[in-house]
């Protein structure tokens, strides 16, 4: 195989003029500093890496180098980074995007991003990589040939989306990849129709829910790679949450991805302590939330009677915002039970552990309701409190991680716009309530327990005995160990000694609800 | 980095104002305010007014001292994009240069026209290296002399014919010249052996395939498919490219000529 030789012959066509022209000044020393300093630059191998030698006043971590080398080499440029959270994947990007445009194989690049983290990534490429991006915004201009950053929501709109699909980038580059799972949605079309010739997809969390993200994840960057979907079910998939052959599995996933772990980074690795604190409902708690069983007919589905005991769970407050949206006598009576109500235990339990432990600490909520009582109640206990959430300013954002950072003691957060922050200046972190995904948690204890942080991290998991939030608890198991067998081990998420198996039969078995808990009753009963 | 620094701006006739271990200060020319600074409007409107423009001062560290910069301060290494457009400068004010070679004489002394051109060899495929040739051929003899640069690093040059000095014209015209010298270049690079193309070639046809594999059952997406495969293909086919760096037309004494075959007959 002999490679075809092009030749350029710009020099060769000014070549006449010049040589024709009345003799311009010839800068013998410019001439021979351009062509020594050239010679300097070029890549004179097909491997390995110039831009640490290129940026020496940056630090880049061993496994950041590692793994560019590895994107490069082996991977030919797509890959998914699936490090976990908080080990510089926006660096690790940054340091092949930095590659590629040094060896003259990449100019025109496009970055997706979340909308809360265009700036962030704009600032991290300057600082960390000297690329000066463009942030595109409200009058995007697609024809610049360099490296811009748009968040994926304002680029998929009708009005961009053509643009952009007929411009061939050199390379793209998506962070938060995760929300690219279901091939359904605009996002994944979208994204499926950029003309690209490289592409890094970025994720912590490459599974979330079943296998096929997976596959779909795969299969956006580099289709074919396992099978296509007929191939991949009789191959791989053994129901939705476990996998076949997950030797083989993993092996092919290995090919197009790379997933850094932070105990294999650190060399004292920081400990994750996870506690599961199941908390006795009042007597008036109890009442409530065994009320809302009634109101079966009143709600539109039992969907919305699960968000409303999940609710309930949380804080009263987050319930009644719903039960006020319903009609009907029972909703009154239930909505008085619930005034019954003078003191939240979860809020109580928040407030005996940060006494216990006067430091800073991070209390998550999926309620703004929740959120809102909370910053009162920590007020009247004489705690500061601030409240975070995902469609603040960014100004504003800063400044409430200021705050936080400063003189105010508790940081409530709901679960939007809390992608990206860097909050690992705290070390303790406790779920009010519980997310159905796992990695939603994952997500939220990767505020602290990232690059950075220098002491081991603290996480309490609020659940009330006896409630849905019991069964939640399995499912987040189940996940967890879906997660397990095909990406590998995950830090503790849970603790380990549940009773896995017996819930897990319980919970595939029950005809309902109210079966269901009833049979979770049981079992707790029969190990207590 | 620094060496570079003072290099190229003593080459382009900036004033170097301040110096030590870890910046360069230095007064820009005008010519370089308007090619680097990357402000056309004060420029256009300092024209016109017809007024002389006030161009800037600029300091350049080569080391992170920890401390923030002010205006008129930067970081410069080898990965940062000050760098590229400073040596994209150096390089297109230097792309063709004519010069002659000036001897302390006072007898009459004889000229010798070459050629000289640095190759810039890119070999491309799902990565890339480059190198640097630096060939010349005389211009009357045919004589093909390599790694040229560094043998005539010490000749003194003038920009115009220097007196007592006259010139011997071409048989070969730089045209033909510079035809020869590609051919040369490309001559060897056919010579090379080339396994790192098969590889990416092998890697580029497995792809492929699996490419085509995914899309089998599915007709509908051609597009998509098409789409797909020319990545792939972007991403490993293999090829050479050879352009000009930068080059010119020397004039040598004959003396020069004599001690290259003289080294060359030694060897």
């Amino acid at each position: 195989m002999k490679p075809p030789i092009l030749i350029d012959d710009s020099w060769e066509k000014q070549l006449p003029a010049w040589l024709h022209s009345a003799p311009v000044v010839s800068n013998w020393p410019l001439f021979t500093l351009a062509a020594e300093t050239k010679k300097l630059v070029i890549p004179t191998d097909f491997h390995g890496l110039l831009t640490p030698d290129f940026l020496p006043s940056i630090h880049f971590m061993p496994h950041q180098i590692e793994a560019a080398r590895t994107v490069m080499e082996e991977m030919n440029g797509t890959a998914i980074l699936a490090d976990e959270v908080g080990l510089g994947k926006t660096i690790e990007a940054g340091l092949i995007l930095k590659e590629y445009m040094l060896r003259g194989l990449v100019s025109r690049t496009l970055i997706l991003t979340p909308a809360s983290l265009v700036n962030q990534w704009a600032k991290e490429l300057r600082d960390k990589c000297k690329i000066y991006a463009l942030v595109q915004k409200k009058k995007p201009d697609w024809s610049w040939n360099g490296v811009q950053i748009a968040s994926i929501d304002s680029a998929k709109q009708p009005k961009y989306a053509d643009a952009i699909a007929n411009t061939m980038f050199d390379m793209v580059i998506i962070d938060e990849a995760h929300r690219l799972k279901n091939p359904a949605t605009l996002n994944y079309q979208f994204v499926r129709r950029l003309m690209k010739t490289y592409c890094l997809l970025l994720t912590a969390t490459p599974v979330q829910n079943n296998v096929d993200e997976l596959f779909h994840l795969v299969s956006l960057l580099k289709p074919g790679h396992f099978g296509n979907s007929e191939s991949f079910n009789n191959r791989f998939k053994k129901g939705k949450r476990s996998i076949h052959d997950q030797d083989a599995f993993k092996e092919l996933l290995q090919k197009v991805m790379i997933r850094n772990k932070r105990d294999e980074m650190d060399r004292q690795p920081i400990k994750r302590c996870v506690e599961t604190i199941r908390i006795t409902p009042s007597k008036e708690e109890k009442a409530f939330y065994d009320s809302l069983a009634y109101l079966k007919e009143d709600v539109p589905n039992a969907m919305t009677l699960l968000t409303l005991q999940r609710e309930a769970c949380s804080s009263k407050y987050a319930a009644l915002s719903t039960i006020q949206k319903l009609t009907g006598q029972k909703c009154e009576k239930v909505a008085l039970l619930a005034e019954q109500i003078n003191m939240n235990s979860k809020a109580e339990k928040t407030l005996a552990i940060m006494k216990e432990h006067p430091e800073k600490t991070i209390v998550f909520t999926q309620y703004r309701a929740t959120q809102r009582y909370l910053e009162h109640y920590f007020r009247e206990n004489g705690l500061l409190a601030v409240s975070f959430q995902g469609n603040f300013k960014k100004g504003k954002k800063d400044w409430m991680v200021e705050l936080f950072k400063g003189p105010a003691q508790v940081f409530i957060a709901t679960e939007s716009g809390s992608e990206g922050l860097n909050l690992q200046f705290c070390r303790r972190l406790i779920n009010f309530d519980l997310p159905w995904n796992p990695m939603k948690l994952e997500q939220r204890i990767g505020r602290i327990h990232r690059l950075g942080q220098v002491q081991d991290v603290h996480i309490y998991h609020l659940a009330y005995e006896q409630t849905v939030e019991d069964r939640m608890l399995t499912l987040l198991h189940e996940k967890i160990h879906l997660f397990q067998s095909a990406i590998g081990k995950l830090d503790d998420i849970l603790e380990e000694n549940w009773v896995e198996e017996h819930l897990h039969d319980a919970f595939h078995h029950s005809k309902s609800i109210r079966e269901w808990e009833i049979k979770v009753h049981n079992l707790t009963a029969a190990l207590e | 980095m620094m060496t570079f620094l003072k290099q190229f701006f003593t080459a382009c006739e900036c004033q170097i104002t301040h110096q030590d271990d870890q910046s360069i200060t230095v007064e820009l020319s005008e010519q370089m305010d308007r090619a680097i600074m990357n402000r056309p409007f004060y420029w256009h409107y300092k024209d016109q007014l017809n007024e002389k423009g006030a161009p800037m001062t600029v300091s350049f560290y080569v080391k992170d001292t920890g401390q923030p910069l002010r205006a008129h301060e930067e970081y410069i290494s080898f990965g940062s994009p000050r760098f590229h457009q400073l040596l994209h400068y150096a390089g297109q004010q230097s792309l063709f240069i004519r010069l002659y070679e000036e001897c302390p004489s006072i007898k009459p002394l004889q000229l010798e026209p070459w050629l000289f051109v640095h190759f810039l060899i890119s070999y491309e495929a799902n990565g890339k290296k480059e190198r640097i040739e630096s060939v010349a051929l005389h211009l009357i003899s045919g004589t093909i002399q390599r790694d040229f640069l560094t043998k005539i690093s010490d000749v003194p040059f003038a920009q115009t014919i220097p007196s007592f000095h006259y010139v011997l014209s071409p048989f070969i015209t730089p045209i033909s010249g510079l035809k020869r010298l590609q051919q040369m270049v490309m001559n060897e690079l056919n010579q090379e052996n080339h396994e790192w193309a098969k590889e990416a070639k092998n890697k580029q046809d497995k792809e492929i395939s699996l490419l085509r594999s995914f899309y089998e059952n599915n007709p509908d997406d051609s597009e998509e498919y098409t789409r797909e495969k020319e990545a792939i293909i972007r991403r490993f086919e293999p090829a050479i490219r050879l352009s000009v760096w930068n080059g010119g037309l020397l004039y040598l004494s004959a003396g020069r000529f004599q001690t290259f075959t003289d080294a060359q007959s030694a060897l």
